[in-house]
């Protein structure tokens, strides 16, 4: 990415981050703003972390695909995620690494229903493939509903778990587990970022890269399953947040960043403060929290539209 | 069980004594009135967006409800006692037990239920307290006599889904000890079907919301004309469904509206 764009994106990103942990501080009494600055980095921690994760996993899920419109969220991986998360939650009664082994395995499940189905749609590779992920998402919203039925939870529990919220409560007997998720998370994005040459030829012709001696088989499945692991420790904090691995890549795709280092490299830090933004509006808005996934769907759904305005036919 | 339950109670009750000056939030609008009603309310630091009773309550500060609580707005608060209602999810516990902070589950289901909460909360809170205002309360629900006799009862929640309020819901307790035949279950919300109207045959539906045409579908029913429907205002839904002080408001409506006729 070019030095003064880069700047661009890092400004905005501290920007953000500053009037996110600072925001009323003042306001706290002397005694308990350690208290408040240690639950708001715990907070911003994760906001920035799912921002970079589930924007960079859409930009790559783009290349795979070759469809803009894809993102973890898109394919059913989330919603399978959700759902093993939900199930191991009722079954072991909230152990973070079961529930997250969960969390992967049903969204490994989702992923591959969503190809199944998509190879067996007679259409246009891109509009199957998202008709299979819709399928899969309302499958597994549904077994969600179900299952938070059946253990009689509160309706609004549903709403932040199907639209996600970033009000989590950190344990300090489990840091160790989240640091290392997040280091995992942050490594296998690393690893994404060194195969980027390989997405780039990738997202020319599979030919072309595979008589440049890229194997685009092992390459997609590879990859694949890193976003796979990486959606289902997210989803596992935070529920389902859509859309805004859609909207990040689009735009810097927009901007003329279109090698894909740059492309991951920049979905990190717009990722991240387009969810600080939307986390503190969701916050901040009313006297009770509005699920993030609200907040992204009403402010991205006219860039949505103009996304399948500009690709589809 | 029983025991180790009793000394728990026992130890937090003696913790709470020692605290200086006690600060207390609360996550039920039942558990608010309570608190207001016993004088408790120069301890209430925080409340839910729910709790909307009595007036007074607007100059508490609101720290989201007990699904979407702020965590911020609770620790900014400095709680000593945080109270709920039968509504203590697995992640409130997980904040407070992780934040060392003293949280109380006082279930209020039934109308049983009422004193035996004040009891609670006046043990937990420790304070003076007016005991006739606990008197007065006990003495209104000993004093209801039955005075009716094989009267069906139906009470609508809601419309869609079709929700009613059984015997062992609290306006359903209420209505019991009057001597009204309330449908029985062991839950206190279940859903309902045109079958069940059929086969229950109500002389009474009670509205506990607010679609007025509601009542249509009891047209089924060869005994229409001669049902009588009864539409609660939303002052007199929050009466009849937050077991808590206004019980005495509860039953000074069934007395007058639906026992004298």
């Amino acid at each position: 990415m070019k030095g003064k764009k880069l700047l661009i994106f890092l400004t905005f990103f501290l920007l953000t981050s500053f009037i996110y942990i600072d925001f009323k501080l003042s306001s706290f009494e002397n005694d308990v703003k350690i208290e408040i600055i240690k639950l708001r980095i715990f907070r911003y921690l994760l906001v920035i972390l799912s921002g970079m994760v589930l924007t960079s996993s859409g930009a790559v899920m783009q290349v795979l695909f070759k469809n803009p419109l894809l993102d973890p969220y898109v394919l059913g991986i989330s919603g399978g995620g959700l759902f093993g998360f939900l199930l191991s939650s009722i079954l072991f009664k909230g152990n973070l690494l079961i529930s997250i082994f969960f969390s992967f395995f049903f969204s490994v499940l989702s992923a591959l229903l969503s190809l199944s189905f998509s190879s067996n749609i007679k259409s246009d590779r891109k509009v199957s493939i998202l008709i299979s992920g819709l399928l899969v998402n309302i499958l597994f919203s549904s077994f969600v509903i179900l299952l938070s039925m059946f253990s009689k939870r509160d309706i609004t529990f549903l709403f932040y778990a199907l639209m996600g919220s970033f009000n989590h409560v950190f344990i300090s007997k489990n840091l160790f587990l989240y640091i290392s998720f997040f280091v995992t998370v942050i490594l296998s994005t690393v690893f994404i970022i060194f195969k980027s040459k390989e997405l780039d030829i990738m997202s020319i012709d599979e030919d072309i890269a595979s008589t440049s001696g890229v194997n685009v088989k092992s390459n997609f499945f590879l990859i694949l399953l890193i976003i796979i692991y990486q959606t289902s420790v997210i989803v596992s904090f935070v529920g389902m947040v859509g859309f805004v691995g859609i909207i990040i890549p689009n735009i810097l795709r927009m901007a003329g960043i279109l090698k894909n280092r740059d492309l991951i490299l920049g979905s990190f830090l717009g990722g991240a403060s387009l969810i600080l933004v939307a986390d503190f509006i969701s916050k901040y808005s009313f006297s009770f929290e509005i699920p993030i996934g609200v907040v992204l769907s009403i402010f991205s759904l006219p860039f949505i539209f103009w996304i399948v305005k500009n690709n589809f036919e | 069980m029983g025991k180790l339950k009793n000394f728990s109670f026992l130890f937090l009750f003696f913790i709470s004594i020692f605290l200086k000056g006690q600060r207390i939030i609360s996550f039920a609008p039942n558990i608010t009135e309570t608190l207001f009603y016993l004088s408790y309310d120069r301890y209430l630091v925080g409340r839910t967006s729910f709790c909307n009773y009595p007036p007074n309550t607007d100059k508490i500060e609101i720290v989201g409800s007990f699904i979407d609580m702020d965590f911020e707005k609770v620790i900014s608060l400095k709680p000593d006692i945080v109270f709920f209602s039968g509504n203590l999810t697995d992640k409130s516990e997980k904040f407070f037990k992780e934040k060392n902070i003293n949280y109380f589950d006082i279930k209020m289901e039934k109308i049983d239920d009422v004193t035996k909460g004040m009891d609670s909360i006046t043990k937990i809170v420790g304070k003076d307290y007016d005991t006739s205002k606990v008197e007065k309360v006990k003495n209104k629900i000993t004093g209801i006599k039955k005075v009716k006799k094989n009267e069906k009862v139906l009470i609508e929640v809601s419309e869609k889904p079709f929700i009613i309020a059984t015997s062992s819901s609290y306006i359903g307790s209420i209505l019991k000890l009057f001597g009204f035949e309330i449908f029985e279950d062991e839950k206190p919300y279940i859903n309902f079907s045109y079958e069940n109207i059929l086969s229950f045959k109500p002389d009474i539906v009670i509205f506990m919301h607010s679609f007025k045409d509601g009542k249509v579908k009891y047209s089924i029913l060869k005994n229409f004309s001669k049902v009588r429907f009864v539409f609660l205002d939303d002052e007199k839904i929050d009466i009849f469904s937050r077991p808590g002080p206004r019980v005495i408001d509860a039953i000074d409506i069934i007395e007058r509206d639906f026992c004298e006729r």
